[in-house]
């Protein structure tokens, strides 16, 4: 299976910002409108391995990574198991961002479940 | 090398002074000695004489040389964990301002993992390694203050961000204040965990 891969450092912003656009430059809900949610549906459509590489920027708040994968499912009902099951988080510099990942992205999975 | 010549010249000295004394005693009236000599006995004694010198200076040379390195590399290590307290108290000083850039926020809550991580890896490096796991418990607070300071949601009257810079709430102000000290405190054990090891 091919693998396509996001690096936010460079294909998006090294100093990535809050949740919303409202709340300020480079935020979570700007990467997700304008880059994210493409990047995953068209990987998804063809089959294909998603790798997000976060290593490179100056840090990640909270909002913003829940933004950014929590949003997907929540906001762009993408289909969780179709993104477990192709996701790659690569994060060498805090890896402890791939179990953070994890969970927002199960929270949302949960949150829409329940809502359904 | 030049550190060599000393200890080996002294060394060269006391066996000449040995094998001096030990004709002179051997041809010593008074004492009678055995004329048959067990050579191989005398090359082992005088292999033991030598072995117990050379350990001696092992001990003292070797052994001592690596706990100077040791010690060097505890205090660069050291002077390394000050860079962490001058982040914590950057963020500390804008929050009790009530104002922080929150990807100043975030860039300095990685800033602090970043380093512990490089500290711990430079430690595991030069083998001294820690008992406990300093790396996962900084981090485990770490988390739980970029929570205080960048979990951000919509009507919280505790923190809210407009341009990029986040307001925070004097109730959050002391939660925050708090968890900078329990950072503090962790990245504090580490210090005293390296002095020790």
């Amino acid at each position: 299976m091919d693998t396509v891969t996001f690096k936010i450092a460079t294909d998006f912003s090294p100093t990535p910002g809050p949740r919303y656009k409202h709340e300020g430059a480079n935020s979570g809900e700007l990467l997700r409108t304008s880059k994210f949610y493409q990047f995953f549906d068209s990987a998804i459509k063809s089959n294909k391995q998603i790798v997000v590489d976060l290593d490179g920027t100056a840090g990640y708040g909270t909002s913003f990574l829940e933004e950014i994968f929590g949003g997907l499912i929540r906001e762009h009902h993408l289909d969780y198991n179709q993104i477990i099951k192709r996701l790659t988080i690569k994060s060498d510099e805090e890896p402890y961002l791939k179990d953070d990942i994890s969970h927002y992205l199960k929270a949302a999975h949960e949150k829409a479940v329940v809502a359904a | 090398m030049k550190r060599l010549w000393l200890p080996l010249s002294v060394a060269f000295l006391i066996l000449i002074l040995g094998i001096f004394i030990g004709v002179w005693v051997k041809n010593w009236p008074l004492i009678v000695l055995k004329k048959e000599v067990d050579v191989f006995a005398g090359i082992a004694a005088i292999f033991t004489v030598m072995v117990t010198l050379l350990v001696a200076y092992w001990v003292t040379n070797v052994l001592e040389k690596r706990n100077d390195e040791n010690r060097s590399e505890k205090e660069i290590i050291a002077n390394h964990v000050g860079l962490l307290y001058l982040i914590l108290e950057e963020t500390r000083a804008k929050v009790k301002d009530g104002h922080i850039n929150y990807s100043l926020a975030a860039s300095n809550i990685k800033r602090v993992y970043v380093n512990t991580a490089t500290i711990i890896t430079s430690l595991v490096k030069s083998s001294l390694e820690l008992e406990e796991n300093h790396e996962t418990l900084i981090q485990s607070e770490l988390s739980n203050l970029k929570n205080l300071l960048t979990d951000t949601v919509p009507n919280d009257p505790d923190l809210s961000v407009a341009n990029g810079i986040i307001t925070v709430s004097a109730n959050r102000q002391i939660l925050v204040d708090a968890q900078l000290d329990k950072i503090r405190n962790e990245i504090f054990n580490m210090e005293l965990a390296i002095n020790r090891a």
